[in-house]
């Protein structure tokens, strides 16, 4: 029996693998946008999807990925899948995301290092399985496996699921029991709706759940930008030590002292400085997709009412962690990414 | 009758010439890396992102991003001199060579990997390695 092995971590960040870089579109049913390099247009069949893009799909539109013919990754209606990027131990490390929406994935035998999958609360690595990652408007994920074994962990804790089983993990929560799948699809479209009810009905609670994912990209971001200020700040050391051996005239030592301090600092902060992008690119994306959708669909259900205690209530948080994304992620953005 | 011939021949001869200077508009490998680096030693570098393949480059949106190029924030350090590549050994979609920099003082082996891009824009750079790490 062929072990296959996929693990879901919850909330923690791991080291993600690498496996693809590019998706091409093969089947597209409807009117499905690719969104590239900061631009939104209609996506075909025949168009590559590369890092950074996504495909986006409305109330009726479908689409399907195949990637080098050896897997298959299929977005279904009202879903938002990224191909991200970001540097891992090992290199460079491709993420497929799903920020919202229900995306199936089928992964034939590979070789190299095993591909990871992205929900706002889930990071998974998967090998030759098949399974299916939905995400809530609420945060939630879920994950139901069709064959293949997943280890789903969250704040501390995990739960192990073989063929026909899935688990939910509510936003900010450790996975919940599991259960069978019985053969049945999951519907995702009530899932979701259900979730999005509750969210609306007491919103400001919604929020501060999703303040809650939010929070893990931030946190990312704040661990790489510390790390990236104290390295330059290191480097500004040596910079000025550098210039001082130059103006004294002694090219062969400030060479040697530039070799051996400088560029080994310098191949380090290359990549670390996009690993900050990757994470500022990833809180765009929730802050879009989801905290954006939240926003606009309030703002016309209490149109009638501006005053009504819970939209203010709702208003003022989310003004604070709007506050909290232009602080943190939006000095790591620029004109392209939005 | 004439005229419509006339017409007709005109958009024939238009679309040929088109074509003809597509040909030979798109740059090669080794055009390529040379105006990559030109570029590197421009103070701003506002269209090096050109260089670089939109489809083909999965580093494409992270580095779209004047903050990379014109801070200390990679070894192109704005504020290094002279970038220069020597040595350069093309293989396939691969180029290999030496950077050179701060007026030839210090060097680096250099990987460029690149796809072309078509007729008009040629090859484009889609991956690069400094010393053997991956750094786009």
């Amino acid at each position: 029996m062929i072990k296959r092995i996929i693990t879901v971590l919850v909330f923690i960040n791991v080291v993600f693998g690498t496996y693809a870089q590019s998706a091409d579109i093969v089947f597209i049913d409807g009117w499905v946008d690719l969104k590239t390099g900061g631009e939104i247009m209609e996506a075909f069949e025949g168009d590559i999807l590369r890092t950074g893009d996504s495909v986006i799909t409305g109330d009726d539109s479908y689409a399907e990925l195949s990637q080098k013919n050896l897997s298959t990754i299929k977005v279904q209606p009202n879903s938002v899948f990224t191909i991200t990027e970001k540097e891992g131990d090992g290199g460079k490390e491709t993420v497929l995301s799903t920020t919202v929406g229900s995306v199936s994935y089928k992964f034939g035998k590979l070789f190299g290092k095993e591909p990871k999958i992205a929900t706002p609360s889930t990071i998974a690595g998967v090998r030759g399985t098949e399974f299916t990652v939905y995400a809530a408007e609420d945060g939630s994920s879920l994950v139901a496996v069709t064959s293949g074994l997943v280890t789903v962990s969250s704040q501390g804790k995990s739960v192990d699921l073989t063929a026909d089983e899935g688990v939910e993990v509510k936003a900010g929560e450790a996975p919940g029991e599991k259960f069978t799948l019985k053969g049945r699809e999951l519907d995702f479209s009530s899932w979701n709706n259900e979730k999005y009810n509750v969210l609306v009905s007491n919103p400001v609670a919604g929020l501060k759940k999703l303040d809650k994912q939010l929070d893990q990209f931030l946190a990312d971001i704040k661990d790489y930008s510390a790390t990236l200020k104290e390295m330059k700040a290191q480097k500004d050391e040596f910079i000025a030590e550098w210039n001082k051996l130059k103006d004294s005239g002694d090219k062969d030592k400030a060479a040697a002292y530039f070799d051996k301090n400088l560029k080994p600092l310098d191949l380090k902060l290359g990549p670390l400085y996009l690993n900050v992008r990757y994470y500022s690119l990833s809180a765009l994306s929730f802050r879009r997709y989801i905290l954006g959708k939240l926003y606009v669909d309030l703002k016309g259900r209490y149109f009638a009412e501006p005053g009504n205690p819970v939209y203010t209530d709702f208003l003022s948080a989310y003004k604070r962690i709007l506050g909290k994304f232009e602080r943190t992620v939006v000095p790591y953005l620029n004109g392209n990414d939005i | 009758m004439k005229i419509k011939i006339t017409v007709l021949l005109g958009a024939v001869l238009a679309v040929l010439l088109i074509g003809s200077c597509s040909l030979f508009g798109g740059l090669s490998i080794e055009a390529r890396i040379a105006q990559f680096v030109s570029d590197l030693n421009t103070s701003d570098r506002a269209n090096i992102i050109e260089n670089f393949s939109a489809d083909g480059c999965d580093s494409y949106n992270l580095i779209n991003d004047s903050n990379y190029w014109n801070d200390s924030n990679s070894p192109f350090d704005v504020t290094y001199r002279n970038f220069a590549v020597t040595g350069l050994t093309v293989s396939g979609d691969t180029a290999t060579g030496t950077l050179t920099y701060n007026n030839g003082s210090n060097s680096s082996s250099i990987k460029f990997v690149l796809v072309n891009d078509g007729f008009i824009d040629g090859w484009k750079i889609t991956e690069i390695w400094i010393d053997g790490t991956h750094q786009i």
